[in-house]
């Protein structure tokens, strides 16, 4: 049962990516992403101090933050719809997702033993699973906000896997300047497709 | 003040973002963006004998060092030419950025993205830089898709790139960490060097992983795309050259010179070939570049035979070319008001805009390295020590080489087509053969006397000490 | 010294016109300071005579370094001549462009006339293939400029990017040949073109010139057939004849089987562009074929492991064929003048090209050299079929044009006498009896028939008289079709379109929606192909 609920925040965040995967809602993805960047806490906390292993979060919240701000001023945020049925393209992706991470639990144990065996068997599979979905969000959808919300979710698997790997005040200062300026970046995205199509 | 590092990172980038606050007055921030790089550049060639300068009695001396979050970034007076070129470059793009309509924060953030690309060279672990590069990329994206226009593919396709190649890059310093101790590790050695290499495949677009160059050239102004592939194409060959420098497991694997010849030759085929095909302007500017990293990947790839030298003949006439060449897609981009430049377009160019159906012609000319031009002496000798190469190589070369041909034979034929009836009452400004004139002039003058371009940058890689011969 | 006179006085007469006609225009003036010009720099190309060999080192790359390279000029006997070849057609074209009243004659044309002049002899007198490529380059530009300058003709310009693009492979393969010789050593000369690069810098050569593969890189504009349109034609392959003349007599050691089919295909081309020379209508149309021909001849010198002997018809090309395109109007009075231009390129003993039979004729007597007979005799018949039909009685020639038009002929005339005295060392020779009589021979004949027809090409009337000429007519057609390389054109259209289609689709897949899924799958590829060597 202990084991269970320690990899519970592991699956609940795959779970979160994956929904931001295939749905389509823009306040349902934001919250998937809160809920993606709040899972990693606890991966975090077993090999980090708790003020160091609390900036990947809060920094999470923060790039959600500008986002919803961003999505709030063009009118973009409306009551999330869970009963809107699911369409052949996101079938496809979920169904995609779900392959890629059944691979990768399966090919994990070589994986860990060949490549990374300082890193947790679970903390492993969240941060690769991470990275596998972001990419297949990167490589399948050419909306602005949801490449975003891909790059920043294979940004949080890589930096999730290189926290287990060493740990580097600059390189964190970095990577929450990159978070940060990504966020920037796709609100300035948003923006400018809304004046678009005012236009 | 008085710190190398401050003087050259902090502070050009800090007046890079304080000339965001005077955008709205833009004669004054093209001004103090076209000066503020010069600047930088003058100081970086005053102090690349010795950080300390006697002047008008008094002795200024310069810190090396500064040390940001435990740790330590360092900048010698022997690395001061490559922060040189750098900032010529912000200047060389600075100096008539304003003539063409391109975003209102060029010139602050051409600035910004200098200083980047300079504290890519120097932090420490240098590895970390991957990360600046993303930033790097992160800030282009404004001036790459200007407010008004809505964000296209090549620029998302740009960021997914980039930002792919970050963690490889990160990650090789990881697996390779501790391999020089352990001399049996050929297995983490070779992971290491594919990991390096991918990731520099994907930041610099090496063919098969270019489709964002020609994406992001058709659909950005040719001014700022030249600006920001340039200085990324020349920092990111300093970048990969500290690699090699740095690390002598990567440098001393015999894989990787075999690698990167046939890396640097499938580039020049892929972009000889593929440009054959290109029925717009702008993609095919994409496609030079392409061809521009084959032929810097070569010199890499020879590096133990002295061809570091060949890069210093080389790196100033190529980045010439590509201004030259941008400059003269940005003028007809606003005398044809096309973006795409698409080559039907060009119809009886060289009697509508004669001056710049010129300058295309000659910048064209002089980017493939035909004789006369600037970048023959150096294409030259790259053609020579490759002829005793491998005839594959040398073959995919030859290709190469004649598909660019091609290539201008093409847009020559579009020129000189007549136009028939054209509803076109823009006339050609008088005043643009001044500096046609003089273009074309230094193009020749470089390709006459080579020395001219080699001569200010052959004390450029003295800090790469490792790879000098 | 004399080397920089001889180019600075073109260059700086062509700036005087341009710049006193910007001020005051005067077309007389222009004409008489490009004619003082012009004659100073002949005079000096004489005198440069007595001072063979010599050089002149212009510039040094990279001195110091493993890349330095020399840029540079040197002449000898192999380019003197040529050299001497063109300041006497530059003479002659200024001399005889004065009996022209077409609007296109102006400052310009004179100019143009002793800058073109000018250009070329850089790269006639280059000191190693280096220099010439850019000198190359220089004249091709110049050329492309001029030419869209005459017209925005829609036929016109396809033609210039053709023409153009054979000349830039042209230097191309000369950079390809210098890429190949170079042995880490700076280029001194062209004693780098070791055999193992010959063939490279022959087909520079024969690309330059219309031989490999047969084209024939002539714009027939009305335009350039005044003076300065007969330089731009035929000075171009006259630096293409120097670096034939410099090729190495071992080229025959490289690779006999590649030898043998550069042999066969100078063969055909010199063989129907001499039949075409023959059968044109006028010597404007057939100007072309005149220059294909003897470029064959000075290939196949090459071929023959004698490049010296080139040298013959390359002056031939250049003198006799100027003589004859510079008679215009063709002045029936005069007509013994062009005449005369047939010492260029008769081959009989003493004369200018008798040493030339040397590089046609092998050593053994084979149906090579019966062909290479053949060829000879139906140009000589054809050079002397257009100077038979010039009839014209002009009337309206000014005083001084009397003069100036038939002193210019005279220009070219004592050039080629002047050469064939003391051209090179070993002018005066016998050359081969047998090649030169044998022709003669066929000549004759040709007359004899010539005049039996009345010297008329029409197809009735030799179908008429001769019977077999259709059957021959049909296999020439076929040839001209095949020879015209229109099929090929077609071809590599149809091949373009269908590459064309492939490569869009290419780009459409890696710049699609899936573009980066590819991207990650080509890393996967191409990652496992460098870990799995020897693994």
């Amino acid at each position: 049962m202990t084991e269970f609920l320690q990899s519970l925040p592991v699956y609940i965040a795959l779970l979160a990516a994956l929904l931001n995967l295939v749905r389509r809602q823009w306040s349902l993805n934001l919250v998937a992403l809160v809920v993606q960047f709040i899972c990693v806490f606890p991966p975090l906390l077993k090999i980090l101090p708790l003020q160091l292993a609390l900036i990947h979060p809060f920094t999470g919240l923060m790039v959600t933050l500008i986002l919803y701000l961003t999505l709030l001023g063009v009118g973009g945020i409306k009551a999330i719809d869970l009963r809107h049925t699911l369409t052949s393209g996101e079938l496809f992706r979920g169904a995609a997702g779900v392959f890629l991470l059944a691979t990768l639990r399966a090919f994990l144990p070589q994986i860990h033993q060949a490549v990374f065996p300082l890193v947790s068997i679970d903390h492993l599979f969240l941060s690769l699973g991470l990275i596998l979905i972001g990419l297949l969000q990167m490589g399948t959808i050419r909306e602005p906000f949801y490449l975003a919300i891909g790059i920043l979710t294979f940004l949080s698997g890589f930096e999730l896997l290189y926290s287990g790997l060493e740990f580097s005040f600059l390189l964190e200062a970095l990577l929450v300047a990159v978070n940060l300026l990504l966020a920037i970046v796709g609100s300035f995205f948003i923006i400018k497709d809304s004046e678009s199509e005012a236009a | 003040m008085s710190n190398t590092v401050i003087i050259w990172i902090v502070l050009p980038a800090l007046l890079g973002l304080s000339l965001i606050f005077i955008q709205r007055l833009p004669k004054l921030s093209a001004v103090l963006g076209t000066l503020f790089p010069l600047v930088f550049a003058g100081l970086a060639l005053i102090f690349s004998r010795g950080l300390t300068l006697i002047f008008i009695g008094r002795v200024f001396t310069l810190a090396d060092s500064l040390t940001i979050f435990g740790r330590t970034i360092q900048i010698t007076a022997d690395q001061l030419g490559i922060i040189a070129l750098l900032y010529m470059l912000c200047f060389a793009w600075n100096l008539v950025g304003r003539l063409f309509i391109v975003s209102q924060w060029f010139n602050s953030l051409s600035l910004v993205i200098t200083a980047l690309w300079v504290s890519v060279q120097f932090i420490n672990p240098f590895l970390y830089s991957a990360v600046v590069i993303e930033l790097i990329a992160l800030i282009s994206v404004p001036l790459l898709s200007p407010r008004g226009t809505p964000a296209r593919s090549g620029v998302l396709r740009f960021l997914s790139m980039q930002t792919l190649a970050m963690p490889l890059i990160l990650l090789s310093g990881w697996m390779v960490s501790g391999i020089e101790t352990s001399p049996s590790a050929e297995a983490l050695v070779l992971r290491g060097a594919l990991l390096v290499i991918a990731g520099f495949s994907l930041w610099a677009g090496i063919f098969p992983l270019h489709s964002w160059l020609p994406m992001l050239t058709e659909e950005t102004h040719p001014w700022v795309i030249s600006f920001l592939q340039t200085i990324m194409q020349i920092g990111l060959a300093f970048f990969s050259l500290k690699f090699l420098n740095q690390y002598a497991w990567l440098r001393n694997l015999e894989e990787i010179k075999i690698v990167l010849k046939w890396v640097g030759a499938l580039c020049l085929i892929s972009a000889g070939i593929i440009v054959t095909f290109q029925r717009k302007l702008s993609r095919i500017f994409g496609y030079l570049y392409l061809s521009g990293t084959g032929y810097i990947v070569l010199s890499m790839a020879f590096q133990q035979q002295g061809w570091l030298n060949l890069l210093t003949l080389y790196l100033l006439p190529r980045a010439f070319g590509y201004w030259s060449l941008g400059y003269a897609l940005s003028l007809m981009h606003e005398a044809l008001g096309s973006e795409a430049l698409r080559l039907s377009e060009l119809k009886g160019l060289i009697w509508r805009y004669p001056r710049i159906s010129i300058l295309l012609l000659c910048s064209l000319l002089n980017i493939i390295g035909m004789p006369l031009f600037s970048l023959f002496p150096s294409h030259r000798i790259i053609w020579s020590v490759l002829a005793s190469e491998s005839l594959p190589i040398r073959l995919l070369i030859g290709f190469g080489l004649i598909g660019m041909i091609i290539m201008f034979l093409r847009v020559l034929a579009a020129a000189i087509q007549p136009a028939g009836v054209i509803n076109d009452d823009k006339q050609e400004r008088a005043v643009l053969i001044v500096p046609v004139v003089m273009i074309i002039s230094l193009m020749v003058l470089g390709g006459l006397f080579p020395q001219a371009f080699s001569t200010p940058l052959q004390d450029l890689f003295i800090s790469f000490q490792n790879l000098l011969p | 010294m004399i080397l920089f006179i001889i180019l600075g006085v073109l260059f700086l007469g062509s700036l005087i016109i341009v710049i006193t006609h910007s001020y005051r225009p005067n077309t007389a003036r222009s004409w008489l300071i490009a004619m003082v010009t012009a004659l100073v720099a002949w005079v000096a190309s004489f005198v440069m005579r007595l001072y063979l060999p010599s050089e002149a080192n212009l510039l040094t790359w990279f001195p110091g370094t493993r890349y330095g390279e020399i840029l540079g000029h040197f002449v000898d006997y192999n380019n003197w001549p040529y050299m001497v070849a063109v300041l006497s057609m530059c003479v002659a074209a200024l001399l005889a462009d004065v009996t022209r009243t077409q609007p296109g004659i102006t400052h310009y044309s004179w100019s143009q006339t002793i800058s073109i002049t000018g250009l070329n002899l850089l790269a006639i007198l280059s000191a190693n293939p280096l220099t010439m490529a850019i000198a190359w380059m220089i004249t091709d530009l110049v050329e492309l400029y001029s030419l869209l300058r005459l017209s925005k003709a829609a036929e016109l310009s396809s033609k210039i990017v053709n023409l153009f693009a054979i000349r830039i492979f042209s230097t191309f393969m000369l950079i390809t040949a210098t890429s190949i010789a170079w042995q880490g050593e700076p280029f001194l000369g062209f004693e780098v073109m070791h055999p193992n690069a010959s063939l490279f810098f022959l087909l520079a050569a024969g690309l330059r010139l219309g031989v490999f593969p047969l084209n024939l890189p002539i714009l027939d504009s009305p335009e350039l057939r005044w003076g300065a349109g007969t330089l731009f034609r035929l000075t171009p392959a006259a630096s293409a004849m120097v670096l034939i003349a410099h090729l190495p007599e071992g080229l025959t050691i490289f690779n006999q089987n590649l030898l043998n089919i550069f042999q066969v295909l100078t063969l055909i081309a010199a063989f129907y562009s001499s039949l075409m020379w023959l059968t044109r209508k006028t010597q404007f149309e057939a100007r072309p074929y005149w220059m294909v021909t003897l470029s064959a001849f000075a290939i196949q010198s090459a071929l023959n492991g004698h490049p010296e002997a080139s040298r013959v018809w390359g002056l031939a090309l250049l003198l006799s064929g100027s003589l004859l395109f510079l008679f215009d109007p063709p002045i029936r009075r005069i007509r013994f003048l062009p005449l005369l231009g047939l010492l260029g390129f008769i081959g009989l003993p003493y004369t200018l090209a008798a040493s030339g039979w040397e590089g046609l004729l092998p050593d053994t007597f084979n149906f090579t050299s019966v062909i290479l007979i053949l060829t000879h005799a139906f140009l000589v018949l054809g050079y002397i079929r257009f100077i038979i039909k010039a009839d014209s009685t002009v009337t309206g020639l000014e005083k001084y044009a009397r003069i100036t038009f038939p002193l210019g002929l005279v220009t070219l005339i004592q050039t080629i006498l002047v050469l064939g005295l003391v051209g090179w060392p070993g002018v005066l020779t016998v050359g081969s009896l047998l090649g030169s009589l044998s022709s003669l021979a066929l000549v004759l004949l040709g007359l004899l028939v010539g005049w039996r027809l009345g010297f008329n090409m029409e197809t009735e009337t030799i179908s008429q008289r001769f019977p077999p000429y259709r059957l021959i007519s049909t296999i020439f057609n076929f040839f001209r079709k095949v020879l015209s390389l229109d099929w090929l054109s077609n071809l590599v259209n149809r091949a373009y379109t269908s590459l064309s289609g492939l490569m869009a689709f290419f780009s459409e897949i890696l710049e699609g929606d899936g573009g980066i899924l590819w991207s990650v799958v080509f890393v996967v590829i191409l990652s496992i192909l460098f870990l799995a060597p020897g693994r």
